[in-house]
């Protein structure tokens, strides 16, 4: 299919781009436990972790929706990702208070796609990954939260994608999804900042997506699919890839048990919220659960968070377009996100 | 994609390169058999047909006229009588699976279920045909799995439920068992082995390699594929015991940009589709299965894809 593929000269990692662009991944900061904010529609909400006083933050216009939003550490403003709703247009860079007010434009680039912001610890700057236009290679970048010093922090490589890029707590560590590493599609990674190699956290059948520091730094959240038969799962690892954790069980049946997603750890570090949806994803449920994976309780329930769009027709389409390969990326969710009370 | 990303040369380094397979002498077919006609599709005018032509790319023949098509993936696949031929078409604006008589007569659709049925490959005693169907996941995307139908339509059964690409299931010649490709495992691909229904199937390629595209010796003994698939690197075909020991690269992409490989009937030949310049549309050529003797044998302005060898009827 390589042939097949490459012949008719379609760039194959479009679909890859699109939809990792709805794919979280983020570190939480330390601090008391505030509110949680996540995303229904093209729009952000924030709501308190037992699920009232939901406040509406963003009122895009009908062509343009946020898909990606992120705390600052002392929790008094959000970074997000704002662009044209259509998958061609370009990721922008926002930031807002956290009450939504004072909303402004960081960094656009026509020829790249800005997207998956997250703060540093010290609030200062903000990394982001940058993606080719067609997504055919993504890199993990910084930019000051006054839109200087932009740097970039891992290589542009044909074909790899660095993608979700967060800094743990202690700013020592930079956390992404490698896409494409060493023939696997998706694993964490780890980079130092003393310029020591590339760490990968998970083992190889993993497929890992959204990962999330503990406040103190010394737990990574993720989901996955692992393995066979998959349902998505709430997991944890240790920095150094020990201890490897299962937090949630959902059974071996897909379609009988819930899809986990998104977790977010609170930032007194005792708690995680994530997004399940119901077996059939007939509906979605923001959930917080203690950090053991313990005592869930659901804290709103949201209308379908996952578009149900005639996957078969779409998924036609794309094969044909050679871009058979990243199907099996989830798309959409609310996207929780725990900040610390200012 | 611009051309100097094309051309851009892989920086793995493999160190299964260095294995060196003996080979036995081949003795039988894809399924054995004299050596027949090659199947293929090229590109006319931007459309593709199905053609079939002589083993030294003399007396090509157009065997399909369907509507305009610019979906390549019809992946055609001899019967193991060398009498028909199964593919896919999207003239329903679907990918279905159809069997043609191996002189254009008889056309014939096998699926009908609006989906996406690709890769079909017969069995041994020419009764059913396993391919690729695609299955949808809510909130997980679509897959394909391996399925089976009956060659007169009838019965279709998916035989695979993993949430990831299952892809080409071709038996091998005692019918026992099949190769396939995956992303199994959240690999980029790999070769895979497995009973026929499905069951015990075991990953034999180790990555970086990203190999797909199998085909099956008439021996039994050796799989061809290439490498680099759903990667940003041009493909090299390979060769393999079917327990993934005796890896051997058989062509170099510095020279020959080659991949979607396949035996000839009598094991003594490879057939595949390549050119020096990955850009440029692919010609079909053989080789010797140790990859000497390369040979240019159909040349394809707008490009050919995925030849397959028949036996004699």
């Amino acid at each position: 299919m390589t042939f097949l593929i490459k012949f008719r000269r379609i760039v194959p990692l479009i679909l890859l781009g699109a939809a990792l662009f709805v794919t979280p991944a983020h570190a939480t900061f330390p601090g008391k436990n505030g509110r949680i904010a996540f995303l229904v529609g093209p729009d952000i909400y924030t709501m308190n972790p037992d699920g009232s006083d939901v406040r509406q933050l963003t009122h895009m216009s009908a062509d343009r929706a946020v898909n990606w939003e992120f705390w600052s550490p002392d929790g008094k403003q959000i970074v997000f990702n704002e662009g044209p709703a259509a998958a061609s247009g370009v990721g922008e860079i926002w930031l807002m208070n956290a009450d939504g007010g004072n909303q402004r434009l960081v960094l656009v680039e026509e020829n790249f796609s800005d997207d998956r912001p997250s703060f540093t610890p010290d609030g200062n700057s903000i990394l982001f990954n940058r993606c080719s236009r067609l997504a055919e290679e993504c890199a993990i970048y910084r930019i000051g939260v006054d839109g200087s010093g932009l740097r970039a922090l891992t290589k542009y490589e044909l074909g790899i994608l660095d993608l979700s890029a967060s800094a743990s707590p202690d700013g020592q560590s930079l956390l992404f999804t490698g896409v494409s590493h060493d023939g696997i599609i998706a694993a964490l990674y780890l980079k130092g900042s003393d310029g020591s190699p590339l760490q990968r956290l998970t083992p190889v059948p993993l497929s890992p997506r959204q990962p999330n520091w503990s406040p103190d730094g010394k737990t990574i959240a993720f989901s996955t699919h692992c393995c066979n038969p998959q349902n998505q799962e709430i997991w944890t690892v240790r920095p150094d890839g020990s201890e490897l954790r299962r937090l949630t069980n959902n059974g071996n049946d897909y379609f009988a048990g819930p899809h986990d997603f998104h977790p977010s750890w609170s930032p007194q570090g005792d708690a995680i919220v994530f997004e399940r949806d119901a077996p059939d994803f007939s509906s979605s449920a923001i959930v917080v659960m203690r950090g053991d994976g313990t005592g869930l309780t659901k804290a709103i329930t949201l209308p379908r968070s996952r578009p149900d769009v005639d996957a078969r027709r779409s998924s036609v389409r794309l094969r044909a377009q050679g871009q058979i390969r990243f199907k099996q990326i989830e798309e959409g969710g609310a996207l929780p996100r725990w900040g610390a009370a200012p | 994609m611009s051309l100097s990303k094309l051309h851009r040369p892989a920086i793995r380094s493999l160190s299964s390169v260095l294995a060196i397979l003996l080979f036995t002498s081949f003795a039988f077919a894809t399924y054995p058999g004299k050596n027949g006609r090659i199947v293929f599709i090229e590109a006319k005018s931007g459309n593709f047909q199905l053609y079939t032509m002589n083993a030294d790319g003399s007396d090509v023949v157009q065997i399909t006229q369907l509507p305009p098509s610019q979906n390549p993936f019809w992946t055609p696949a001899y019967s193991p009588d060398g009498q028909q031929i199964v593919f896919s078409n999207d003239a329903t604006g679907f990918m279905e699976l159809y069997v043609v008589n191996a002189d254009g007569t008889g056309l014939r659709q096998l699926t009908r279920d609006a989906g996406d049925n690709i890769f079909g490959r017969w069995s041994r005693d020419g009764s059913s045909i396993k391919y690729s169907r695609l299955f949808i996941v809510t909130g997980q995307g679509a897959f394909h799995h391996l399925a089976t139908i009956n060659a007169d339509g009838s019965d279709p059964q998916f035989l695979t439920h993993a949430l990831f690409e299952d892809l080409l299931p071709v038996f091998f010649p005692d019918g026992r068992k099949m190769a396939f490709y995956s992303t199994r495992e959240n690999l980029r691909s790999a070769l895979w082995v497995a009973n026929t229904n499905g069951s015990m199937a075991t990953r034999i390629t180790e990555p970086p390699l990203a190999a797909a595209f199998p085909d099956v010796s008439p021996d039994g003994r050796t799989l061809v594929f290439h490498d680099h698939e759903n990667t940003e690197y041009v493909p090299n075909i390979w060769v393999a015991n079917v327990d993934g020991s005796g890896l051997k690269r058989l062509t170099n992409s510095a020279v020959l940009v080659a991949g979607e490989a396949a035996f000839s009937p009598d094991g003594r030949k490879i057939i595949f589709v390549g050119n020096p310049v990955f850009s440029n549309p692919p010609n079909i050529y053989s080789m010797n299965p140790d990859g000497t003797g390369i040979k240019l044998i159909h040349e394809c302005p707008e490009g050919c894809f995925t030849p397959n060898w028949g036996s004699q009827p």
